[in-house]
């Protein structure tokens, strides 16, 4: 009998000790918790249906373009990376 | 990875370049050298600190270029890296906007959300409707 509620003691430990470790996995994936202080994720303000900032950028050749020239007549596929 | 999502990043550019716009906007390095290094970039000779000036930022879009065949048009954030913090778009994070400028698509925040699949299919929908 004790050994059997020691067993569903340890059954019971594991459950919570791997439920906050997915937990704490989602909470890194979703952003909610940063890895480091270089973490720089988060959701920001704008939604679908807002209207997207305009910006005035550099194209790689070194040229001015404005964003929304990009959006006049047909829809702009917007790709913000690194290569790191 | 932003790396790892260039295959099915360019197969949606190749479907619909024709029907789209795409820019990609290069912005500050993932994992610089210098902040938050990763042991993968530098199995891959990849080792950048984060770029100081446009022309170090510039180098890391031609890698991405050169390196991994990436062929999406570039252009470069600003150093004050506004299109970053107005688009909340590090490390990587794909829209898509309607002519006229709505947001029709806001892709969840990279790398674990960065799904060019998803926005594909976004994007086929609305041009179905038209």
């Amino acid at each position: 009998m004790k050994l059997r509620k020691i067993m569903v003691g340890l059954v019971i430990i594991l459950l919570l000790v791997a439920g906050a470790g997915v937990t704490y996995v989602h909470l890194l994936k979703t952003g909610r918790i940063k890895y480091n202080q270089y973490d720089r994720r988060r959701q920001g303000m704008l939604r679908a249906g807002d209207l997207a900032p305009d910006l005035l950028l550099t194209t790689f050749q070194g040229e001015p373009l404005r964003l929304s020239s990009l959006w006049k007549n047909k829809p702009l596929v917007l790709v913000f990376a690194s290569c790191t | 990875m932003f790396r790892g999502k260039i295959v099915d990043l360019l197969k949606f550019y190749d479907r619909y370049q024709d029907r789209a716009n795409f820019l990609t906007v290069y912005i500050l390095e993932a994992h610089a050298e210098d902040e938050w290094p990763l042991k993968i970039n530098r199995l891959a000779g990849i080792a950048y600190k984060q770029p100081t000036s446009v022309e170090e930022r510039r180098n890391g879009a031609r890698l991405l270029m050169q390196r991994f065949g990436y062929r999406i048009p570039i252009a470069l954030d600003g150093m004050d890296n506004r299109g970053e913090d107005l688009f909340a778009a590090w490390p990587e994070r794909l829209y898509i906007v309607n002519p006229g400028g709505r947001i029709l698509y806001k892709g969840k925040m990279g790398p674990f959300g960065f799904d060019p699949k998803e926005a594909e299919k976004v994007l086929a929908g609305e041009l179905s409707l038209k």
